[in-house]
């Protein structure tokens, strides 16, 4: 079966600077592939490229469809669901508002509302916040919108960028957990960035390691997770 | 007393022409981060367009919203062809295109209807409000049709999903884009709905004015002193802004002598320098924080 994402030769970067030198990396149809790396490796930066939010040069394949060309806006349209670093969810709007953006590309119909429920079926705590402020919610509240509402565009792909950053372990924790329900269920594929690799390398199948614009490593993430030295060397672990 | 209950049913009257052409300004300033000094101007055009419309014989009630209608399209276009090609620019770029733009809308009404005065009749029977030496029955519609308006504009806002992705792209572009929301078409959309309400103003307004190329120049800048007040980053806090100015603009003008008719304008200057100096995001604006 060919792989949902297809990516050969990326280059990207800001302004004058170009970040990644050439990589290619694939997501499985139904797989979960981790992209990690220490700061500054360019892992944001290939999610961003993926989705056209920056200057980008390659093959770019989503669904067999090359997209190297297309705008964020219709690669989103596509069933590309991206949640950012920082999360990106609307401060001034409400819980719910946000979940109804989330759907925003899909035809208006009674299944939105099922599928809102649905997310707080995996997210009982925004239930309890359904009309308060997005900005006023806690970082792990934040984080679990930001999913929820990448789930209202009923992906086949979702690129997550760093899930774990700047929230409790417990909480974490509890995000990783949720993330295994949603692949389970919906079947969606994910791609995930992160610095915790440990976490990021229980719930992949795939992983690439990248260093300075670079793949340097590829493999198995259950073979990554056993080897020593790449352990040693690179996830500091 | 009732010389003041007149003065602020006056006020609240013109205020509402305040806070249309402010939640003009508000919206567009919302969708790209500069005033349109030419919102103004646009108005005026708009009711140039009512005005022949009228000397053609349309009824008035088919002449309201075909220059609505034109003014949303217009505003758009304007968009469109003069602002998305700088939308990466710096201020100054903008700020010379809005002047630009000013002069050329200015020139162009000049040249086409010329720039002796001309009036445009009131939709509503003259003479008092039911009989009333409160309010003129023209005041009392501006009134009812502005109030009209907003609640309109309110609930678009609030319960549409268009109105959502508006207010979505506004709020935070990048992650608009993410949802799929076309964040350009939407300062479009913006531009055509801001150009629609100036026409509401300035159509209104006109029966008490005069028609010429300049007249929403004051009436603009009364505007952008009810957006100040209420606070550039929110809607809600122009409308307000605009109808505290009319009241202010009309109770100063009448109880402080030095005033009168003359200082009026100053008044809207001041208030504008008062609350940068004091309140620089306004009564209902939103500070913005930066992390550094």
């Amino acid at each position: 079966m060919s792989p949902i994402l297809d990516v050969k030769g990326l280059e990207a970067g800001y302004g004058q600077l170009t970040v990644l030198r050439g990589i290619d990396f694939e997501v499985a149809r139904g797989g979960v592939t981790a992209l990690l790396g220490a700061n500054g490796a360019g892992k944001t930066t290939s999610l961003r490229a993926v989705c056209g939010m920056i200057r980008r040069k390659g093959t770019v394949e989503f669904d067999g469809k090359d997209i190297s060309k297309t705008s964020t806006e219709s690669i989103v349209a596509l069933g590309v669901a991206h949640v950012p670093e920082g999360r990106g969810t609307f401060g001034s709007l409400t819980t719910e508002e946000n979940l109804h953006l989330g759907a925003m590309t899909r035809p208006n119909n009674a299944d939105i509302k099922a599928d809102i429920e649905r997310c707080y079926h995996f997210f009982p705590r925004l239930k309890e916040r359904r009309t308060q402020q997005a900005g006023t919610l806690s970082g792990g509240e934040q984080q679990m919108l930001a999913i929820a509402r990448a789930l209202m565009l009923r992906p086949k792909l979702m690129l997550l960028d760093e899930p774990s950053f700047g929230l409790a372990p417990m909480i974490v924790r509890q995000i990783f957990d949720i993330l295994a329900d949603v692949q389970k269920e919906a079947g969606v594929s994910m791609m995930i960035v992160e610095q915790n690799a440990s976490l990021a390398l229980e719930l992949a199948d795939h992983a690439y390691l990248i260093e300075t614009g670079k793949i340097v490593i590829s493999g198995e993430a259950k073979a990554i997770r056993e080897d020593e030295s790449i352990r040693a060397s690179y996830l500091g672990y | 007393m009732e010389l003041f209950l007149q003065q602020v049913i006056a006020g609240i009257a013109t205020g509402g022409i305040y806070a249309c052409m402010a939640l003009a300004v508000v919206m567009i300033y919302q969708a790209i981060h500069h005033l349109n000094f030419a919102q103004g101007e646009m108005a005026t055009f708009s009711t140039f367009i009512a005005w022949t419309l009228l000397a053609y014989g349309l009824p008035y009630l088919a002449v309201f919203p075909l220059a609505i209608a034109i003014s949303f399209v217009g505003g758009f276009a304007v968009e469109r062809i003069v602002f998305k090609p700088i939308e990466h620019a710096p201020v100054l770029t903008h700020i010379v295109v809005f002047i630009a733009l000013y002069s050329i809308f200015n020139s162009a009404m000049g040249f086409i209807w010329d720039f002796s005065i001309k009036t445009v009749p009131s939709p509503f029977p003259p003479g008092q409000f039911f009989g009333s030496n409160l309010i003129s029955n023209h005041q009392a519609g501006m009134v009812g049709i502005t109030f009209v308006v907003l609640v309109l504009l309110f609930m678009f806002f609030a319960y549409t999903r268009i109105g959502l992705a508006m207010r979505a792209a506004a709020a935070n572009p990048d992650s608009a884009r993410l949802v799929g929301i076309r964040t350009s078409f939407m300062t479009a959309l913006g531009w055509g709905m801001a150009s629609a309400i100036g026409a509401v103003a300035g159509i209104l307004i006109a029966p008490l004015v005069f028609l010429e190329p300049n007249m929403m120049l004051t009436i603009l800048l009364y505007g952008f002193a009810g957006a100040v007040l209420g606070g550039l980053t929110s809607p809600p806090g122009a409308v307000l802004g605009g109808f505290i100015v009319g009241v202010v603009e009309n109770l100063a003008g009448t109880y402080i002598p030095v005033i009168g008719g003359e200082l009026k304008l100053t008044i809207a200057l001041a208030l504008i320098v008062g609350v940068l100096v004091f309140k620089p995001a306004g009564l209902l604006g939103r500070r913005i924080v930066q992390r550094v």
